[in-house]
Parts: C-alpha cells; structure tokens; sequence
C-alpha cells in the first residue's frame, strides 16, 4: 500500500513538474518550428524600447537605449540581409537616435546617423530621405507610442 | 526498496511527459504561436505601412502583400487572434493594396483588391452604401490625406504623377 502511495505522489508530482515546464517547452518548440514569429516576438520588444520614450527618461539615456536596440536589428539584419522590413527597421532607428542626438548637441553623430539612416532607407524604396523628413517619420513614431502608453499603460505599435 | 524508488522515478517521468505534452498540445503552443503572431502582426503592420506610404509602388506592393500573406496565415491555421480586427485589417491592406495598383495604372488588379476589401469589411457588417467603390474609395482618400499629413512629406502630388496616374487630386 505504502508503495502504491509513493508510486502515486510521484506521478502527482510529475503532473505538477510537467504543467510547469509546458510554457517553456512551447517556446523552444515555437522556437525551432517558427523561427520568423520567435524572431518578430524581439524584434518587436526591441522597437518599444526605441520609440517608446514612455519613461520620460533623460535624453542620454534614451539614446542608450535606441543604441542598444540598434545594436541588435544590425546583428539580426547581418543574418538576415535581404529582409527589406530589418532595412527599414535600421533605417529608422538610426533616423530615431539622430533626432535625440540632435536635442543634446552631438550634432556630428547626428549627421552620421541621418548618412546611414538615407542609406538604409533608399535601399528599401523610399522616396524621400531627406533629413527634415526622416527626424518628421521617427517624431511621429514615438508620439503614437506615445500616446498608445499613455491610455493604455502598454507600448504598441502606432499602427 | 530500490524497486519501489525505480517505479516512482517511472511514474514521475511519465507523469511529467504526458502534462507537458497535453498542456503545450492544447494550451502552450496554440498561446505562444498566437502571442508571436500578434508580435510579427504589428511589426509588419507599420512596416507595409510605412513602404506604402514613402517607398515607390513596387517595394509598396512587396510590403503589403506580405502583410496580407501573415494575416491570411493567421486565419489559415486558426491562431488566436481578434476577429473583428483580422478582417478589418486585411479589408484596409486590400484598399491600400486598391490604392497603390489604381495610382499605378493597373486597373484590373486595383478592381480585384476593390472586391476582395468589400468581401473583408461586409462580414463586419458594414452597411451596403457603406461597402460601394465610390464610398470605400473615398474612404480611403480621407485616410491617406490625414495619414499623409502626419508622415507625409507634403510632394504626394509629384508621387502621384510618378506613379503614373489619375487621381492626383485625393493625394492632399
């Protein structure tokens, strides 16, 4: 009897260790079978972390920020170089950490930034790439970010 | 003694395995693909947008129909997405999709997108003056005129004419 109620708690607890794992093992199966949608679940993390400025956090910080979210698009894009949506994606964070970079005065990184920002985004199409615009597009951007934090209290995409 | 701890660790194994595969079967999987979708969802969303409205026709169109190709994926293999949302966002990618071909010249694949967002937004039940060509058509103008407001970079005219065109004036 003793043993029958060992054998019985153990599976009990298998149950439990199993039901608790489930999420973990749904996300390296999503993982090796899904690889775009795993990617976009980052890729889309990494975009509210540059234009969302919910934080009202200093401007230097921000640019921290865009940088790192930069930094990881660059990687993603160099083991993913044909997808025009990882093109625009560098484009317009580089456009993003030029018009912060502008509020503080670096303006030399700045105009670095915009070179690689037009570069990025001629090559995906776009008709207009002049700075005016591009700093227009990235204000826009953050301020539906935004706007979505502010009623929501979570960052989404504008649109 | 030893047998007993054998059969408990056999018992546990199995136990585990069959909630785990049950719960991410049923439960993990289907939220996990359906929490990622939604992810890919938004970011091809602004993407395709943003193509249609600052690139030229053909990266437009490519952006586009790729954002049509996820949202019918979704639907495809029935991921957990709002309804009501899916079908409205695909009627509105299928009038941009109208839009571009229309400003293009091709009338006939601009007619077909036409048919394809009246189909989209009659199943939210929009009303039938509501779902005419003219009625969508200047629905759509309104949109991109205020969306052009905001992320325009005020030379919709001159796209219009490199575009090849009709329809210059619904630009501004």
């Amino acid at each position: 009897m003793k043993r029958l109620v060992a054998i019985f708690l153990c599976a009990v607890l298998g149950i439990a260790a199993g039901y608790f794992v489930a999420p973990l093992v749904s996300m390296a199966y999503v993982e090796s079978a899904e690889p775009q949608l795993f990617g976009a679940f980052f890729t889309s993390l990494a975009d509210s972390f540059a234009f969302c400025l919910c934080q009202a956090e200093p401007t230097v910080k921000s640019i921290a920020t865009v940088t790192q979210s930069l930094n990881d698009f660059r990687a993603w894009h160099a083991k993913d170089p044909e997808s025009s949506y990882l093109t625009q994606e560098v484009g317009l964070l580089e456009a993003q950490r030029a018009r912060l970079e502008l509020q503080v005065g670096q303006s030399a990184q700045a105009e670095q930034d915009i070179k690689d920002s037009q570069r990025e985004l001629t090559a995906v199409g776009w008709r207009d790439v002049s700075q005016e615009h591009l700093l227009k597009v990235t204000a826009q951007i953050t301020s539906e970010y935004d706007q979505q934090s502010a009623s929501s209290g979570l960052a989404r995409e504008p649109h | 003694m030893l047998r007993t701890a054998l059969f408990c660790i056999f018992a546990f194994l199995v136990a585990a395995g069959a909630a785990c595969i049950l719960r991410a079967r049923y439960a993990s999987v289907p939220d996990t693909e359906s929490s990622y979708a939604m992810s890919d969802e938004s970011n091809l969303a602004r993407y395709s947008f943003l193509q249609a409205s600052q690139a030229d026709t053909s990266d437009g169109r490519v952006a586009l129909v790729e954002y049509v190709n996820l949202l019918k994926r979704i639907r495809r293999e029935g991921l957990k997405f709002p309804e009501k949302r899916l079908r409205y966002d695909l009627g509105l990618a299928y009038l941009r999709l109208f839009r571009l071909e229309l400003l293009a010249g091709n009338s006939q694949a601009a007619d077909s997108y036409m048919k394809l967002a009246q189909q989209e937004l009659s199943s939210l039940g929009w009303k039938k003056d509501d779902l005419a060509t003219a009625a969508l058509e200047e629905s759509i103008d309104k949109q991109e005129a205020a969306e052009e407001k905001l992320y325009g970079s005020g030379t919709g005219l001159v796209h219009a004419h490199e575009r090849g065109t009709g329809n210059e004036g619904s630009q501004n």
